[in-house]
């Protein structure tokens, strides 16, 4: 089984309120004393695909920094590792420069993404690249079993199990959260799943061993122009700023404060 | 009168039949101990411990002799067996090259005398120390024996032949008066005790008791730098990173299992074991000495449970009487769980990946390396070019809230002094102890190299952190990478500003002090941090025999079962004293004393309790810090509360 | 000017939607999705259903955001997530949402048709609820042939309580509170009538007071829900760690230099016992109020 699972190098969601800056008139955010890492959705969608077991190819699109996210999915174990150079764009320019890249590189029984990333949190990008591919889509998954020679077989945590990786399954069964509960979805490869994180998808811990290595793995580069998608429109982000919060406390009384509750509480 | 001596062999016969015993025993004690030796060196390399053979010289006179980490009964023990077998060997020489040492004034003070009070000793240790054990080991029980057919066959070789000098054997003639005159049960009694020695001997190397040859081996080889500099580095052309099986120990650490007295001083030591925990190093030490060639190393005593709980205090290796080092053998082993097996505790996890991703051990911050700044006048290195002192903050100082009040009486303190400092402010990353000390030496190497080519980049000759642990490994560990500048705790700057005459002493009264493990006992600093907080009452166990706070070894991020918490009872202890104050001196053990005294007594930095002591209060430091800062100026009572001028505004940023 | 709101089953949104849709300006309908859900197939209808709409509404549940950016690209429009404002400016639809974190907020204009939108429906004054949903009629043989997902099982959760991370008001606890009857007594009620999940600090989980699931920090759950309301807890460090994400933090705490103070929003300096009780009194009142308008 092939799959591939696309990361996103974004910055520290933990960067602390008041170390945030962004430039409003480029309408980005600084990367200040902030560090890169690599989206959690995106880790869960790997630890996922690696539990799923299967030929693993981590892609990337963005700028040269975001060689470190491929780089911790490679000490992860994933095979593979594909980098397409640039940066920025609206959801649908994004899918379609991962289409692109995944045309080349397949082809994949199952194209994995997290469910959203903790910059922008647009939530689009497995939806649009599914349309792109002309490809089924299941959203909010934390789970995959894979039916092979007649039997589903369950994620074990362990990777490598041969007779995954050498057939490409009849069949997927992935289960998938909702508001109520959960679902299972049953469906053919090849297959678009979004990954949100439950207990079970923690990203491992890679062994330094594998992290020395990954460094000296090597890599498939594409640029955008090499890959032929040309720039269309979807949206633009017209303004960004950050809130004028309150971070005094403020001191109530009762009344007050049970009027702030209702308020907040209103507006859920 | 005739010149004093006595008759060798006397009433004996057959001697050949001594020298037909002796050739195996020797034969089998030469092979146990060259086993023992193979053994050893089949270990991998270690760093040098041949150099500086003057101090290892001391310190083996000062520990198998003096012994200064063992009780009297132990010391009397051993003091005996030197004796005795120096006697021994003397009449071995007279009988078989002739000599003539036996004799005169020699023979009747130390052949006579002293070996027969030393002789007593031994009695006299075997049962005080079983006692205290408290049973009658085979081994002692032997020694016992020994020294008893002794005493028995020099009375009955007293009583038979009216030796004129007896009364130089006081008690050989004691016994004497009471056996009978029999020179059947001398002879019997003689083979007998000839034979229990020859066997004890051949016996020897395979027992404990080896440590009577290993621990004098082991003092010469010990670690002369202070135990803070313990662990070894990791070359990572290696197939396994750390120890995972037998074959991955030095010659040293196999030295060190052979040197194993037993004597369980390294748990009762052990605040983990104290606590109830499963970790005993004196376990793993004695579990690995007898572990096959080849065999895995972390089980049993030494399974990952155990080796997850250390706090890497050294509690155990101070407590040692033969500088056995077992805490490196601990983070050795969690190297490999770490480096090999990406195995090992959540919160420990997580401190690693904070670490490797924004360089602070910390999840969920949401504070900022220069909080703690806010209204003091703090210059980054960069634009202080004249600054004398780069003070480290360090990530404990700085991120958690409550030491941003210390770092903040620290600055405070020095600025009064007229000091000029500077910070790196947001370009400082962890010094990378907890990484290290977790066992993720790869990461630890990583932080080091970063930091110090910040240090170069700014030109930092002299570095003064609040932080015990940034100390040590600063002082103790970057010079591997090439670093040459000074480093100084707070505590010993502060003391030497109090000293010059540049800050007033701390006047505070009722104030114990909290020993770092890694400011105290892995770096000998104990004097300091008591003299700048004035800290006179002392807990049950303090200096280099204190009780860790709980936090070292990266155990500050995992949470312990709350019936088994190093810092619940050494929070007790504190207050224990009934002293007002309980003074700390690490961010990580402020954190957890104040966890652990639960409001019982208040706990302070030593630079806080200082800075209360310097008056008149600045009115114009009380000014800049509005509301906020009121916390940091001595305690009023007009402190206000909570306002509107809490929190900061996002003008204020820099 | 035509805006769709697409409903999934008998949806609270509703109102919101209409109000954001009344915001946008045009007519309006609705189209109610029934109840077996299928991914593919409702897909499938639903692109036929809105052709022709210039905006197409949907609430924040889980099938309305994974169908809302499928159906943008099927329709040549472009869809925008999360947005709690809407607003038409010079012909252009414009959506506000929060980002990093909700440290920052941004306005995202959209320049295809249709703007395919799923909304915080929450946020919005409730419109006029369009007059009548017409059900999705659906067509089993539908033409894209990517027939090939079938949801074959679903599982409402046991659980009544949703999980504490995900949460929307959480009512927490600390050693301050005392005793377990501290928490069943007094903040439980509270709990119920906001309809918050409970949580506590660790002091209190290690009391026994509180099983130890509900812990919130460091070495506990990390939570981000838009209230968070701190009783009698100090608000130390490892607690703070686990509730950085959330949005409005309230502290009901006796000591005023508890540091929990430099991070709430809200506070109140006073024995929890008093202010919790009234505090229940009063926001019984202002929803009977509300009930009444
Ligand atoms: C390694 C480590 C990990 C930790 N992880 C966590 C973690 O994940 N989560 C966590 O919560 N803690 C954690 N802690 C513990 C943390 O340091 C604090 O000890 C703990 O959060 C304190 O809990 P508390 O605020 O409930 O109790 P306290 O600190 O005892 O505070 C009680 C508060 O209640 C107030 N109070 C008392 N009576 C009343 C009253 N009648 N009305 C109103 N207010 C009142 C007091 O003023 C005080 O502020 C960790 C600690 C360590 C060392
Ligand atoms: S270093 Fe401390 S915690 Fe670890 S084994 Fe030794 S005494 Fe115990
Ligand atoms: S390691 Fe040292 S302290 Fe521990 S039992 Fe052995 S000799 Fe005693």
């Amino acid at each position: 089984m092939n799959i591939v699972v696309c990361m996103k190098q974004i910055l520290d969601p933990e960067v602390p309120a008041r170390d945030f800056r962004i430039d409003a008139a480029r309408r980005e955010a600084e990367r200040g004393s902030a560090s890169l890492v690599t989206n959690i959705f995106c880790e869960n969608a790997l630890e996922t695909a690696l539990q799923s077991g299967g030929n693993i190819t981590a892609l990337t699109y963005g700028p040269e920094s975001a060689e470190d996210t491929l780089r911790k999915a490679l000490a992860m174990k994933a095979n593979a590792a594909a980098h397409v150079a640039g940066e920025g764009g609206h959801p649908l320019h994004v899918a379609q420069v991962l289409a692109a890249a995944i045309r080349k590189l397949g082809p994949f029984d199952l194209i994995l993404t997290g469910r959203e990333s903790g910059d922008w949190g647009a939530g689009q990008t497995g939806a649009l690249l599914a349309e792109e591919l002309g490809l089924p889509c299941v959203s909010f998954a934390d789970k995959i079993e894979v039916m092979n020679d007649g039997g589903w077989q369950m994620a074990d945590g362990k990777a490598s199990d041969s007779s995954a990786i050498r057939h490409p399954p009849s069949a997927i069964r992935v289960r998938r959260q909702t508001d109520a509960g959960f679902e299972t979805v049953e469906a053919q490869p090849p297959l678009v799943v979004t990954i949100t994180n439950a207990e079970h998808n923690v990203p491992r811990i890679p062994k330094v061993r594998d992290v020395m290595m990954a460094h000296k793995q090597p890599l498939t580069r594409f640029t955008v122009d090499e890959l032929g998608v040309a720039p269309a429109d979807y949206y633009e982000i017209v303004e960004l700023a950050i809130p004028q919060k309150e971070t005094r406390c403020e001191l109530l009384d009762v009344d007050g404060l049970a009027q702030r509750i209702a308020e907040i509480t209103a507006a859920l | 009168m005739k010149e004093p001596t006595r008759e060798i062999y006397w009433n004996i016969s057959h001697i050949w039949l001594m020298y037909a015993l002796l050739v195996p025993a020797i034969a089998i004690g030469a092979w146990g101990i060259w086993r023992r030796v193979q053994r050893w060196r089949r270990g991998k390399a270690d760093a040098s411990r041949f150099d500086r053979p003057t101090l290892r010289i001391k310190r083996l006179l000062d520990h198998s002799l003096a012994q200064r980490r063992n009780p009297i009964f132990h010391r009397l023990l051993t003091w005996g067996f030197i004796v005795l077998t120096i006697a021994t060997i003397i009449v071995a020489l007279d009988a078989d090259f002739g000599t003539a040492i036996m004799r005169g004034r020699f023979y009747l003070y130390f052949q006579s005398l002293t070996v027969d009070v030393f002789g007593a000793f031994v009695l006299v240790a075997c049962i005080a120390l079983a006692a205290r054990r408290p049973r009658f080991t085979p081994l002692l029980a032997a020694i016992f024996v020994i020294a008893l057919t002794g005493f028995l066959v020099e009375a009955l070789r007293i009583a038979a032949t009216h030796d004129p000098w007896a009364a130089w054997s006081p008690f050989g003639n004691l016994i004497a008066k009471v056996v009978p005159v029999s020179v059947v049960a001398h002879r019997t009694l003689w083979w007998t005790h000839l034979a229990i020695t020859f066997a004890f001997f051949a016996w020897l190397p395979f027992t404990q008791l080896r440590h009577i040859i290993t621990s004098p081996l082991n003092l010469y080889t010990s670690n002369l730098a202070p135990i803070g500099a313990n662990l070894k580095s990791v070359d990572f052309e290696q197939e396994r990173l750390g120890v995972a099986t037998l074959d991955d120990f030095t010659w040293k650490d196999r030295l060190d299992f052979d040197a194993c007295t037993e004597c369980g001083k390294c748990t009762d030591a052990c605040p983990a074991h104290t606590v109830g925990k499963m970790l005993s190093p004196r376990d793993i030490i004695i579990e690995l000495r007898d572990r096959d060639e080849g065999s895995a190393a972390i089980a049993g005593a030494a399974a990952a449970q155990a080796l997850w709980e250390c706090t890497t205090c050294a509690a155990c290796v101070e407590a040692c009487p033969v500088f056995i080092e077992q805490m490196p053998k601990i983070v050795d082993m969690r190297r490999h769980l770490v480096m090999d097996e990406a195995d090992f505790p959540d919160g420990m996890q997580s401190a690693v990946m904070s670490l490797e991703k924004r360089g602070h051990p910390f999840t969920g911050t949401q504070a900022t390396r220069v909080d703690w700044t806010q209204g003091l006048d703090v210059q980054h290195v960069s634009a202080a070019k004249d600054a004398d002192v780069l003070f480290w903050v360090g990530c404990g100082g700085a991120l958690i809230e409550r030491n941003q009040k210390v770092i903040r009486a620290t600055a405070q303190l020095m600025q009064k002094a007229n000091v000029k400092f500077a910070i790196l402010g947001r370009d400082e990353k962890c010094s990378g102890d907890p990484a290290r000390r977790i066992g993720n030496e790869f990461l630890f190497e990583m932080l080091a190299k970063d930091n110090l080519a910040n240090f170069t980049k700014h030109n930092v000759r002299k570095v003064v952190t609040p932080c015990p642990h940034c100390f040590n490994t600063f002082k103790n560990e970057y010079p591997r990478y090439g670093a040459t500048f000074e480093v100084q705790h707070h505590s010993e700057f502060l003391e030497q500003l109090v000293d010059e005459g540049k800050l007033a002493p701390a006047r505070e009264d009722g104030v114990t002090f909290h020993d770092p493990c890694y400011l105290g006992r892995q770096n000998g600093v104990y004097d300091a941090p008591r003299k700048v907080a004035n800290a006179t009452i002392e807990m049950e166990r303090s200096r280099n025999k204190s009780f860790c706070c709980g936090g070292g070894g990266g155990m500050s991020f995992v949470d312990e079962p709350s019936d088994q918490r190093v810092n619940q009872e050494r929070a007790n202890e504190a207050v224990a004293t009934g002293a007002k104050t309980l003074a700390v001196s690490c961010p990580f053990c402020m954190s957890m004393m104040e966890d652990g005294v639960r409001g019982r007594m208040r706990v302070q930095d030593i630079s806080e309790v200082l800075w209360a002591s310097q008056q008149p209060v600045i009115p114009s430091v009380a000014r800049d810090l509005g509301g906020r800062g009121a916390m940091n100026v001595p305690r009023s009572p007009t402190r206000p509360g909570p306002s509107l001028t809490l929190g900061m505004t996002e003008g204020e940023q820099n | 000017m035509t805006n769709v709101l697409i409903l999934f089953a008998e949806d609270r949104a509703a109102q919101g939607l209409a109000g954001a849709a009344e915001q946008l300006g045009g007519e309006t309908r609705a189209i109610l999705v029934d109840g077996d859900y299928q991914i593919e197939e409702t897909l499938d209808a639903l692109v036929d259903a809105c052709r022709g709409a210039d905006v197409i509404l949907l609430a924040n549940d889980t099938y309305s955001q994974e169908i809302a950016p499928r159906l943008a690209h099927r329709l040549g429009g472009a869809c925008v997530g999360d947005g709690v404002g809407v607003a038409r400016v010079d012909g252009r639809v414009r959506v506000t949402r929060q980002v990093y974190g909700g440290k920052a907020h941004a306005v995202v204009e959209v320049r295809r048709s249709p703007a395919v939108l799923w909304l915080r429906a929450r946020s919005f004054s409730g419109g006029a609820a369009a007059a009548s949903a017409a059900e999705l009629s659906r067509d089993p043989g539908a033409r894209s042939g990517r027939r090939s997902t079938r949801i074959v099982e679903r599982n409402v959760s046991a659980q009544t309580h949703a999980r504490l991370e995900d949460a929307q008001v959480i009512i927490s606890g600390g050693r301050g509170i005392g005793g377990p009857e501290g928490f069943r007594d007094e903040l439980e009620p509270l709990a119920k009538m906001l309809g918050a999940q409970m949580a506590a600090s660790r002091a209190a989980c290690d009391a026994g007071w509180v099983p130890p699931t509900w812990q919130v920090g460091q070495t506990g759950k990390k939570v981000a829900p838009e209230l968070y309301v701190a009783v009698a807890i100090t608000g130390a460090s490892q607690h703070m760690a686990g509730i950085s994400e959330a949005r409005n933090i309230v502290a009901i705490n006796i000591d005023p230099d508890a540091p929990i103070f430099k991070h709430a929003r809200y506070g109140i300096v006073d024995d929890y016992r008093k202010v919790v009780p009234l505090l229940r009194e009063r926001l019984t009142n202002l929803g009977n109020h509300e009930g009444k308008r």
